[in-house]
C-alpha cells in the first residue's frame, strides 16, 4: 500500500482558534456592557464613544464577524484539509485571510465607537472596510475552492457543501447590500432608497443569519459532531434533502423582518410563507445531528464537548421553530420591535452558534497545539454549565420582557386611549434587563474559563506528536 | 444495522437511513399551509379574504374613533370636573409628567405658551381647553387623545383651568 503523506497546515488553524477565543471574550464583554447600559442608563457616562448606540453595533459586529468569523475560518481550514486529504490551497492566501480579517476587526473596533457607520444592521462598516471584507472573502473562496479542486478524496463531504453555500451566498449578499456612493473616506450613501433599501438590507440581514450563522455552523456540526462522537452520520439522504431545501428557502425569507411596514403586502406574505416552510429543512440538521448520537447517549455523561454540541442542536431546533412562528403576521404584530426579538436572536447566537463553536474549539485546540487533550475536562464541564445557565437566564428574561412590552404597547382603555405610556413600559422592563445582564455575565464567565483552559493546555508539557498527516491509499 | 454509503471521509461514515417520515409530513404540511395562506391573503393575487394592511389600519382607526366618541364627556360633566379639587390634584400630577417639558414645570411657558396668564390662544372655556389638549394645535402641540384619554384629559384641563385664567 502506497503511503502518500500530506502535511496539513494547522498553524493557521491555531491562530484562528486563539483569536476566536480572544474576540469571543471581547465581543461578549461589549455585549455585557451594552446590557448594563440598558438596565442602568447612567453607565452611558455621557461619553459619545461609549454610548449604547455605538456600543451595540460594536457588540454585534464583534460577536458575529470577529468571534463567529474566526471560528468559521478555523473550522473550515481544519476540516476541509482533512476531508479532502490535501493541504490548504495556498499558505500565503491563508495568512492573508488571517491578517486581513484581524485588520477588518480592528478597523471596526475603531470606526464604530467614533460613530462612523452606514446605519445598516450587521453591515454598519463604511465602504473602505466593505471593500476590504470583499477582498478577504474572495481570497477565502479561492483558498477553500482551490483546496477542493486539488482534493485527493473523490466525494465532497456534506460539511463542505454548507461551507461552500455560505461562502458563495455571503459574497453575493455582502457586495449587493454594501452598494453605496462614497462622498468621503468615512461617509457614503446607500445605492438604494426607501423601502427598496429596507428590502435589500433585510435580504442581507436575514441571510447573514441563514447562511453565515446557520449554514456555516451546520458545516461545523457535520464535521465535528461525528468526529467527537466517533459515530457515523445518521442519514446521507436527509443531509442532501435538508441542504437543498434549506438554501433554496432561506434566501426568500428576509421580508418577514418588514411585516406591517411600507413593504408591499405581497412581498410580506411571501416572506412569511417561506419562513413557515423553513421549519422542516432547519430541523433536518438537528434531526441528523441528534439521531447520529442515537444509542450512544451514555457518552454525554462523560464528554462535555459532546454536551455542548447536543445542547447547541437543541437550541438550534428551538429557535428555528420560534423564528417561523414570529414570522406569522398575527404573532409578529405582538413580537416585533420588542425584546422577544433580542431573545430569539440570542437563543440562536448563544445557544446554537456559540455552543457549537465552543464544542468545535475544544475539539481542535489540543490537536492543533500538539497536546493529547485539553488541560482540564472538568473546566470544560464548568464552562458547559455556565453557558447553559447563562443562555437560559438571558432568553427567559427577554421572553417575559418582550411579551410584556408588546402587551403594554397595545393595551387600550375603553375610551380608545392607551393604557400605558411608553415610559411606563420602559420602567416595567428594568428587572428583566437586570436578569439579562446576569445571564450575559455568566455566559461571558464561561468564555473566560475557556481562555484559562486554553492557556494551560497550550503551556502544558503533555505533548504528543500529532499525526497531522493524511494517509493515502486507505482501503 | 442500516446500510452505510460506501465511503469513509477522515474516518466519518454515513448511514443511508431514510428521512424520518414525520419530518417529511412536517415539510408537506408547511407547504400546504403556505399555499392556503397565499390563496387567502395578498401574495400571488389580492387574496380571497380581501384583507390587506391598509384596510386593516383604516378599520382599526374607525373602531377606536367610534369608541372614543361614545366616551366623550358632556359639557355639564366637564364643568363639574373643573371645580373638583381631586381632579385638579390629579391633573397637576399629569401636567408634570406630560406637559411640563413644553409648558414649563410651573406652566409659565417654554416651548409652549404661558398657561398662567389670562391670554387664551384657543379659548379658555372647559370644552375649548379639552379640545385643545385632545386634538393639539397647528403650531406644534401634539394631540393627546390616544395617550391620555378623556378622563385624564379632563383632569389636566381642570388643572390648567385652575391656573387663574379660566373662564
Amino acid at each position: 500500500m502506497q503511503e502518500d503523506v500530506v502535511q496539513y497546515d494547522d498553524a493557521i488553524v491555531k491562530k484562528f482558534c486563539v483569536m476566536a477565543v480572544v474576540w469571543g471574550i471581547v465581543g461578549m464583554l461589549v455585549g455585557v456592557i451594552a446590557a448594563a447600559q440598558l438596565a442602568f442608563p447612567v453607565l452611558n457616562m455621557d461619553i459619545p464613544y461609549l454610548t449604547f448606540g455605538r456600543i451595540r453595533p460594536l457588540h454585534t459586529n464583534a460577536v458575529i464577524f470577529a468571534f463567529g468569523g474566526c471560528v468559521l475560518f478555523a473550522t473550515m481550514y481544519y476540516s476541509v484539509q482533512r476531508t479532502m486529504r490535501v493541504r490548504l490551497f495556498s499558505d500565503t492566501i491563508s495568512n492573508i485571510t488571517f491578517w486581513g480579517w484581524q485588520l477588518i476587526i480592528v478597523l471596526a473596533a475603531i470606526t464604530l465607537p467614533m460613530g462612523i457607520t452606514q446605519g445598516k444592521e450587521y453591515a454598519e462598516l463604511e465602504w473602505p472596510i466593505d471593500i476590504l471584507i470583499a477582498i478577504v472573502w474572495i481570497l477565502l473562496a479561492i483558498n477553500f475552492f482551490g483546496t477542493i479542486w486539488k482534493r485527493k478524496e473523490k466525494h465532497i463531504y456534506v460539511g463542505n457543501w454548507f461551507f461552500m453555500a455560505m461562502i458563495i451566498t455571503i459574497a453575493v449578499l455582502h457586495v449587493f447590500n454594501s452598494m453605496a456612493l462614497p462622498v468621503s473616506l468615512f461617509k457614503s450613501y446607500s445605492a438604494y432608497s426607501g423601502v427598496q433599501d429596507a428590502m435589500v438590507q433585510w435580504w442581507y440581514g436575514h441571510n447573514a443569519v441563514g447562511f453565515y450563522l446557520t449554514a456555516g455552523f451546520l458545516g461545523i456540526m457535520y464535521y465535528f459532531l461525528p468526529k467527537q462522537a466517533g459515530l457515523p452520520i445518521y442519514s446521507y439522504k436527509l443531509s442532501i434533502l435538508h441542504f437543498w431545501t434549506l438554501i433554496f428557502l432561506y434566501i426568500w425569507a428576509g421580508p418577514h423582518h418588514l411585516l406591517y411596514t411600507a413593504l408591499p403586502d405581497w412581498t410580506q406574505t411571501l416572506g412569511m410563507t417561506f419562513s413557515l416552510m423553513l421549519i422542516a429543512p432547519s430541523w433536518g440538521g438537528m434531526v441528523n445531528g441528534l439521531m447520529t448520537l442515537k444509542g450512544a447517549w451514555d457518552k454525554l455523561r462523560t464528554d462535555p464537548i459532546l454536551k455542548f454540541m447536543v445542547v447547541a442542536l437543541s437550541f438550534y431546533g428551538m429557535s428555528t421553530f420560534e423564528g417561523p412562528m414570529m414570522a406569522v403576521r398575527t404573532i409578529n404584530s405582538l413580537s416585533h420591535y420588542t425584546d422577544w426579538g433580542i431573545g430569539h436572536v440570542h437563543s440562536g447566537a448563544l445557544g446554537w452558534v456559540a455552543m457549537i463553536s465552543v464544542g468545535a474549539l475544544y475539539y481542535m485546540i489540543p490537536r492543533v497545539f500538539g497536546k493529547t487533550r485539553m488541560y482540564s475536562t472538568k473546566l470544560i464541564n464548568t464552562h458547559f454549565w455556565m453557558a447553559t445557565i447563562g443562555v437560559v437566564l438571558y432568553i427567559v428574561a427577554m421572553w417575559i420582557s418582550g411579551i410584556m412590552q408588546g402587551l403594554m404597547w397595545r393595551a387600550v382603555n375603553p375610551d380608545g386611549s392607551l393604557t400605558y405610556t411608553f415610559a411606563e413600559s420602559v420602567a416595567a422592563m428594568h428587572p428583566y434587563y437586570a436578569m439579562r445582564l446576569l445571564g450575559g455575565l455568566v455566559f461571558l464567565g464561561g468564555m473566560v474559563v475557556m481562555a484559562y483552559n486554553l492557556i494551560r493546555t497550550a503551556s502544558s508539557e503533555e505533548t504528543e506528536e500529532i499525526v497531522a498527516v493524511a494517509k493515502g491509499g486507505v482501503a | 444495522m442500516p446500510e452505510k454509503i460506501g465511503h469513509s471521509i477522515d474516518g466519518i461514515e454515513e448511514y443511508n437511513n431514510p428521512v424520518p417520515r414525520w419530518l417529511m409530513w412536517l415539510l408537506y404540511l408547511t407547504i400546504i399551509i403556505a399555499v392556503v395562506y397565499l390563496v387567502l391573503y395578498p401574495g400571488f393575487w389580492q387574496g380571497a379574504t380581501g384583507w390587506n394592511q391598509a384596510r386593516m389600519y383604516d378599520d382599526e382607526v374607525k373602531t377606536s374613533e367610534k369608541q372614543y366618541e361614545a366616551a366623550r364627556p358632556k359639557a355639564a360633566d366637564l364643568n363639574s370636573v373643573m371645580n373638583d379639587p381631586a381632579a385638579i390634584a390629579r391633573g397637576k400630577e399629569l401636567f408634570a409628567q406630560n406637559c411640563s417639558p413644553c409648558h414649563g414645570p410651573d406652566a409659565r411657558g417654554a416651548i409652549g405658551p404661558n398657561l398662567t396668564d389670562k391670554e387664551w390662544l384657543y379659548g379658555g372655556k372647559p370644552v375649548q381647553i379639552v379640545h385643545t389638549i385632545t386634538e393639539g394645535t397647528a403650531k406644534g402641540m401634539p394631540p393627546w387623545k390616544s395617550q391620555l384619554g378623556w378622563a385624564k384629559i379632563g383632569d389636566v384641563a381642570a388643572f390648567v383651568h385652575s391656573l387663574g385664567g379660566g373662564e
